[in-house]
C-alpha cells in the first residue's frame, strides 16, 4: 500500500511524492494512480529543504496536541506541504524563511504513525 | 420555480435543549406563518453525529414534527450542511418530483468541551496533510490571514472591523447569541486561538436550528398570506479539503465558482444584490468572500470595511443578522440561519435591522471553503 510505503520512507528519513509519467502531475503524499489520468505513478524523493509560504501558532488545540505549536505550509520544489515547525514561535517566523525537513517520533493522535516529518527553521 | 413560503429559527445560544427540541422551536415559527399538514420530504443538515451521539436526524425530526412517514434523511458537508439541505429541497421541487419540502439545519454542540469540538470540526480537513499535523480549522483560516495580510496590506484592524460590524448588527437581532458591541482594545486583548486569529475573530460554539419550507409554483398560492420569496438560484461547488493543495490559498475558489454559477442562474450581477449573508466563521473569511462574490477586486475586500460599505447602513449590507460571528454558528444550522435572515429581510420582517432589499444572497461553506453553497432569493 502506498500509504504504508510513504510512512516506511519517513522512518528511513525520506519524504516521497509521486509524479505521473504521462501528465507530469505531482502528488503529496504519494498516490498509487494519477487521479487525473489513472496512470501508475513514479515515486520521487523530495529535497529536505523548503520555504515557508504561510504559518500560524495554535493555542487552542484538540486534546491530543500540546497547545503552543507552530504550523506552516512549506514550498518544496513547488509542492505545498503542511507541517509542524519545531521550536519556533509565531513572531520568530517570516514568509519566505527557509526550513529543513527533520524526522522524529510522531507526537499527536494516539493512533497516528510511529515516525513523522517536521520542519525546522534554518538560521537566517 | 421553487419558492420559500415560510422560515423559522430557534434562538441561537448555548442551549439546554436537545437538537430535536431546537428544531421544534424553529418549526413552530413556520407553523405560525403557514399551514403545514404534510410535506413530501424532509432534508436535514447536521455536521456531526458525535455531539449528541445521534444519526438518523431525518426520520427523528420528521417524527418530532408529525411528518412521518415521508422521505427524510440527513445531508452533510460540514458547516455547509444547512444550505445543502435547502439545495436538496430546491432540486427536488425544481425537478417536479415534489411540491412541498422542508429543509432543516440543526446542531447541538455545547455538550462537548472546546478541545472535542475542535477535533470534531477537524474531521473536515485532509487526514494525512492536516489532521496528523495538528492543523486545526482555525489554523487553516489563520494561515490564510497571515498570507493575505502579507500580500495585500490588510491589518488586524481590518479583521476587527468585520467582528465589530457583525457584533453591532447582532445587537439588533433578538435571536442572536452575542448581543454586545466590542472595542478594538477588547479585540486585541482576546485570547489567541491560532495566531493571528484571536477569540474575537472566531464564531462561537453554540446550539440552534433553522428551517425553510420550499414549495413549487403550482401550490405557492396556498401560502400567499405568509409572503413567498423566490429562489432564483441554488448552486454548489467544491475545492480541495487541504488549502495546501490550492493554487492560491487566499482565494475562495469554490465560493467564487458557486457565486458565478448562481449569478448566471438568477440573471443578476453582484451590483443587483441588495443584502448578503456570508460565511464569516472567522473574520478573514468575510473579507475573502467579498472578493469571491464579486463585491471587491482580489486583494481589496478589506477596503469595503474601511469605507463602511457593508455595514447595516452602507450601500451593500453584509450579515445584518450578526453573521456567524455574533448571531452564532451552530454548524449544521448556519446555512439555513442565513436563509432565514434573508427571508425576514425580503418580507420586511427584520424590524430594527431591516434594510431596503428586493434581492439577497446567502453564501455558506463547509471545511475551509471546500464546499460552497450559494442561494439567491428575490422578494415575490
Amino acid at each position: 500500500m502506498i500509504r504504508d510505503f510513504f510512512l516506511e520512507k519517513i522512518k528511513e528519513k525520506q519524504l516521497t511524492s509521486s509524479t505521473c509519467p504521462r501528465c507530469n502531475n505531482v502528488y503529496f503524499p504519494p498516490v498509487e494512480y494519477c487521479p487525473r489520468c489513472l496512470n501508475k505513478v513514479d515515486i520521487k524523493y523530495l529535497p529536505l529543504r523548503g520555504k515557508i509560504e504561510t504559518y500560524s501558532e495554535v493555542s487552542v488545540a484538540t486534546g491530543f496536541f500540546k497547545p503552543g505549536y507552530t504550523v506552516a505550509i512549506v514550498d518544496i520544489n513547488g509542492l505545498k506541504i503542511p507541517g509542524i515547525v519545531k521550536d519556533a514561535k509565531y513572531d520568530e517566523i517570516k514568509i519566505g524563511d527557509e526550513v529543513e525537513v527533520v524526522f522524529e517520533k510522531y507526537e499527536g493522535y494516539p493512533n497516528g504513525p510511529e515516525y513523522w516529518y517536521y520542519f525546522k527553521l534554518r538560521k537566517r | 420555480m421553487p419558492y420559500i413560503v415560510a422560515a423559522g429559527m430557534s434562538r441561537i445560544a448555548k442551549r439546554k435543549e436537545t437538537g430535536a427540541e431546537l428544531f421544534l422551536e424553529a418549526f413552530r415559527e413556520i407553523k405560525e406563518m403557514a399551514e403545514i399538514n404534510e410535506v413530501d420530504a424532509v432534508y436535514v443538515g447536521v455536521q456531526s453525529e458525535n455531539y449528541e451521539h445521534q444519526i438518523m436526524y431525518g426520520a427523528l425530526l420528521a417524527e418530532y414534527a408529525n411528518l412521518l412517514p415521508c422521505e427524510a434523511y440527513r445531508v452533510e458537508a460540514c458547516a455547509a450542511s444547512g444550505a445543502l439541505a435547502l439545495h436538496n429541497a430546491y432540486v427536488a421541487v425544481k425537478s417536479g418530483m415534489y411540491k412541498r419540502v422542508l429543509a432543516v439545519g440543526v446542531e447541538k454542540m455545547s455538550g462537548k468541551k472546546t478541545e472535542e469540538v475542535i477535533d470534531l470540526l477537524m474531521a473536515a480537513s485532509d487526514y494525512y496533510l492536516d489532521q496528523l499535523n495538528g492543523v486545526t480549522i482555525p489554523a487553516h483560516y489563520a494561515m490564510i490571514a497571515t498570507r493575505y495580510m502579507h500580500d495585500y496590506g490588510a491589518t488586524e484592524e481590518d479583521l476587527f472591523l468585520v467582528a465589530k460590524k457583525n457584533h453591532d448588527n447582532a445587537m439588533k437581532n433578538p435571536k442572536a447569541y452575542l448581543r454586545k458591541s466590542i472595542t478594538y482594545e477588547e479585540y486585541v486583548a482576546s485570547k489567541p486561538v491560532a495566531k493571528p486569529i484571536k477569540m474575537l475573530d472566531c464564531s462561537p460554539i453554540c446550539d440552534g436550528a433553522a428551517v425553510a419550507l420550499v414549495v413549487d409554483d403550482t401550490v405557492v398560492s396556498e401560502y400567499s398570506s405568509s409572503q413567498p420569496v423566490k429562489i432564483l438560484a441554488s448552486t454548489v461547488a467544491s475545492d480541495t479539503l487541504s488549502i495546501s493543495k490550492r493554487h492560491d490559498i487566499t482565494t475562495a475558489t469554490a465560493v467564487k465558482l458557486a457565486c458565478e454559477k448562481a449569478y448566471r442562474q438568477a440573471g443578476l450581477k453582484p451590483k443587483n444584490i441588495h443584502v448578503a449573508e456570508v460565511h464569516d466563521a472567522f473574520t478573514i473569511n468575510e473579507i475573502i468572500i467579498y472578493e469571491a462574490m464579486g463585491y471587491a477586486e482580489k486583494g481589496e475586500g478589506y477596503k469595503l470595511l474601511r469605507e463602511e460599505v457593508t455595514t447595516l447602513y452602507g450601500e451593500k449590507p453584509v450579515n445584518p443578522s450578526g453573521g456567524l460571528k455574533a448571531r452564532g454558528h451552530p454548524i449544521g444550522a448556519t446555512g439555513l440561519a442565513q436563509v432565514y435572515e434573508l427571508y425576514m429581510q425580503l418580507t420586511g420582517r427584520a424590524e430594527q435591522r431591516q434594510v431596503d432589499a428586493e434581492t439577497g444572497i446567502a453564501i455558506n461553506e463547509g471545511g475551509v471553503n471546500s464546499t460552497a453553497v450559494v442561494h439567491i432569493l428575490e422578494a415575490a
